[in-house]
């Protein structure tokens, strides 16, 4: 072994002593300052501000830079052959000449600067790990005294917060100072977690509880239910996260703490069809349809698949059938996607046929689920022969019968004849012909009035009296106004064949016979959402009916008596003036605000914490008045039988 | 109190129109019965539009699949949420047929599994006194659809509410006549349609 190599192991020996040395004195100035903040807090009586607890923090990082500063001799091997020569002065600076990489090697100086590195480490290396040792059993003993096994643990653990520098201050309550382990359920897979001195507990439902604290004679209430007490060092309860907010009370005497129960529901997935796009009506079956959802989950996906329904059929009689299609296992993944495709051919489908695509996926939620997770369903229709140029058959306005314009070319061509015989005709006998063709006129333009305007059919002969609507379109689907033009232009003839002029009348019935034929030939589009508008004669079926009871007034509702109660609530708690005492009250109004006022709920959080940990609690208090006087609002804006 | 306005509600999937004779129907027995204010026509609303809102109540019926989009799920859970009451009925009277089968898994996504309701509930003397529970329709009766006799309606309630009312009854065939028939009928069977409407205004 040369010079050099003895210098570059004496180096690592040195490394490793100094490494723990230095973790060891960090550990001892956590463990050091942590007992001083302890003894800080009982002496004051009152806890620490919250910048204390990262003392002990800086403290190790000090103590541990500090040793690796003075003990650590450097990284270069002329300075830790330095270090040997100082612990080993018979070298005579041979070690440093020989450890000079530019000099050729010498046998002699080889041979001067010959040291065993473990024996030249051994004394120097064991008073630094002795030293550091001691001031580790020292450090720990104090904290050991002053904080107990489990305050010295937290310490190192850097645990030492402005809650358990609280505990601290107040060694002999049981209310301050207590720890929530939360253990989410198994399908979750995430960890567990502690909590120091919680206002509130948040956790998926179905979470196991443990609450433990020291000291004893502590009584746990679960909403008004006692919870069993495990009694030993330290008391301890367990209990399951519940499916709706409850209030966990801890009474010690006189004394109480409230804390907040928060479920969070484990929320289904949120599944989304990306294709197909949109609704289809298909004239001819075929092709692939290709199917594609993604799928979002705040915890753990387990599966999905695409399903889709086949149903047809009509009238009252349908008949459907499901299939399942692309199914896939997630085993736990927030995200994931499907697809698949569909050949419509293979389905068989027929005229009037509806096909239904959509996405499914379920959680792995094993405690109040699984959950569901439906994407929206989009529609694929096979177009009946007969619907081609409509969407909906239904609720369209009636069909123009096709002897209403043949009749009005027949009573044209009546009344061309009449013309030309009438210089041979006897005034009674063109009276009569021309009458006859009036009254038939008056006929069709009767027939063509009760399309225009369903809602005011009459007898016949009545026109004249009744007159038309002024809305045309009350009540019924759109016309055509074409048909329109028709009537008024009948009612124009029938006025001129009335008094006998046939001539006057001829050109008012050949527009109501076009006008006709526009109407015939028109396309007919109805769209859906037209259903036909029954009017009900509400004062005559009053009349004719009994009165038989009245209904009663609409009571006031249970959550509108709800929110005033939380109001009321709210303020009486806010008014207290013990922050203790009022933190708790707004804790039970905070478990009753998860369910009726959530955004009210939101903002009594930082409210309550404030007055627990005795910071400034105005804004947070300005802040949750805001969301009552908002919900206030949404009560006083809603409709009149409305909750809110 | 404003007047009451029949709603009937419309959804993206299947076939909401019907029965369109049900809503005058059910109008001219709210005002041959009772002395509530009633608008003498019924209005047809989207369940995803914000002027769901504005009525106490909201008839839904169909044959074909009943599926809701999100948004008309998030405004009819409100809907529920502030007060208001969904009627739904099977237009097929089929356990078996499509319309039961998504509409009662529709219903226990947006709001909860359906209920049996007991036939003593104030639903059923909360007008008319129907002492056997809900009437039989005719098409119970002549085998009409899954051939069976429904003793009970179904509903999901919140907080001593309904807040949906479910019937696979198909009393929207048995009422989906001109109300100007009803004159022929010994017995009016629209009545359990005003115990309906009068509980949705009382509750």
């Amino acid at each position: 072994m040369t010079a050099r190599q003895r210098v570059s192991r004496t180096r690592a020996y040195l490394a490793t002593a100094v490494a723990i040395a230095a973790a060891a004195w960090a550990v001892a100035a956590v463990l050091a300052v942590g007992a001083a903040l302890v003894l800080a807090a009982r002496v004051t009586g009152s806890g620490l501000p919250g910048g204390f607890s990262l003392l002990p923090g800086v403290a190790a990082l000090v103590a541990a830079g500090a040793i690796v500063y003075r003990a650590w001799p450097g990284r270069s091997l002329e300075r830790v052959a330095l270090w040997v020569e100082e612990h080993q002065p018979s070298l005579a600076f041979a070690l440093v000449t020989a450890s000079d990489p530019t000099l050729a090697e010498s046998p002699a100086l080889e041979r001067a600067a010959e040291f065993d590195p473990a024996k030249v480490v051994r004394r120097p290396v064991a008073t630094m790990l002795l030293v550091a040792g001691a001031a580790v059993v020292l450090s720990g003993a104090a904290a050991w005294a002053l904080a107990g096994t489990e305050g010295a643990r937290d310490m190192l653990a850097g645990r030492t917060t402005t809650s358990s520098l609280r505990a601290a201050a107040a060694p002999d309550d049981p209310l301050v100072g207590f720890r929530a382990t939360i253990t989410p359920p198994a399908y979750s897979r995430l960890r567990a977690t502690s909590v120091d001195d919680p206002s509130s507990i948040a956790a998926l439902r179905g979470s196991g509880i443990t609450v433990s604290g020291r000291g004893s004679g502590v009584a746990v209430f679960f909403g008004d239910a006692r919870l069993p007490v495990r009694k030993g060092r330290r008391w301890t309860v367990a209990l399951t996260m519940p499916a709706r907010p409850v209030a966990l009370t801890l009474r010690h005497g006189e004394r109480r703490r409230v804390i907040v129960l928060e479920p969070r529901a484990d929320a289904a997935p949120r599944v989304r069809l990306t294709s197909p796009a949109r609704d289809t009506i298909m004239q001819r079956v075929g092709g692939v349809v290709r199917v594609a959802a993604s799928i979002e989950e705040d915890v753990g996906i387990a599966s999905g698949h695409i399903e889709y329904m086949l149903s047809s059929g009509a009238e009252e009689t349908f008949t459907a059938r499901t299939a399942v299609v692309g199914r896939r296992e997630f085993r736990g993944a927030a995200r994931g996607d499907l697809s698949t495709t569909i050949d419509l051919a293979s389905l068989k489908l027929g005229p009037g046929d509806l096909l239904s695509i959509r996405a499914v996926a379920r959680d792995a939620n094993t405690v109040s689920g699984p959950g569901v997770g439906v994407s929206d369903t989009r529609t694929y229709r096979v177009a009946r022969r007969d619907e081609y140029d409509s969407l909906a058959v239904e609720a369209g306005a009636p069909i123009i019968p096709e002897s209403t314009v043949v009749s009005q070319r027949m009573l044209i061509l009546r009344a061309e004849a009449l013309l030309r015989e009438q210089p041979s005709l006897a005034r009674d006998s063109v009276l009569t012909r021309v009458r006859g063709i009036a009254t038939d006129q008056i006929r069709l333009r009767e027939r063509v009035h009760d399309i225009v305007y369903p809602a005011h059919t009459h007898a016949e002969g009545d026109v004249e009296a009744a007159g038309e609507p002024e809305d045309a379109e009350e009540g019924g689907a759109p016309v055509n106004p074409h048909l329109k033009t028709a009537y008024e232009e009948m009612w124009s003839a029938s006025r001129e064949l009335q008094i006998a002029d046939a001539a006057a009348a001829l050109p008012f019935m050949r527009a109501a016979a076009t006008a006709l034929d526009r109407a015939r030939l028109a396309n007919r589009y109805y769209l859906r959402s037209g259903a036909a508008r029954v009017v009900v004669d509400v004062p005559r079926v009053r009349l004719q009916g009994k009165e038989t009871g009245a209904s009663a007034a609409r009571s006031p509702r249970a959550a509108e008596t709800a929110r005033r109660e939380i109001a009321r609530d709210f303020a009486r708690a806010a008014a207290i003036r013990d922050p203790v005492a009022s933190a708790n009250e707004l804790s039970l109004v905070r478990v009753r605000a998860l369910a009726e006022l959530p955004e009210l709920a939101a903002a009594l959080e930082p409210l309550i914490d404030a007055l627990r940990r005795g910071r400034d609690p105005r804004a947070a208090l300005a802040a949750a008045r805001s969301k009552l006087d908002r919900a206030d609002a949404a009560a006083r804006d809603g409709a009149s039988w409305s909750r809110w | 109190m404003s007047q009451f306005v029949f709603c009937t509600g419309q959804y993206a999937s299947g076939d909401w129109e019907s029965a369109p004779l049900v809503a005058p129907n059910l109008i001219d027995s709210v005002a041959r019965y009772t002395s509530i204010d009633v608008a003498s026509t019924g209005v047809t609303v989207p369940l995803d539009s914000p002027r769901l809102f504005e009525h106490p109540l909201v008839y839904l019926t169909g044959h074909l699949p009943f599926r809701l989009t999100e948004a008309e799920r998030a405004n009819v859970r409100a809907f529920t949420g502030r007060g208001g009451m969904i009627f739904i009925d099977d237009h097929n009277h089929d356990v078996g047929g499509i319309f039961h089968r998504t509409a009662t898994e529709e219903i226990a996504r947006t709001w909860s599994p359906l209920r049996q309701l007991p036939n003593t509930h104030r639903l059923y003397s909360a007008f008319f006194e129907f002492d056997d529970g809900p009437p039989t329709t005719s098409h119970e009766l002549n085998g009409w659809g899954d051939n069976l006799v429904h003793p009970h309606l179904s509903a999901v309630v919140r907080d001593g509410r309904i807040v949906v009312l479910y019937s696979n009854k198909d009393y929207s065939s048995e009422w989906s006549y001109h109300p100007d028939n009803k004159r022929f009928s010994s017995v009016d069977n629209t009545k359990l349609g005003v115990n309906i409407i009068v509980y949705a205004l009382t509750s």
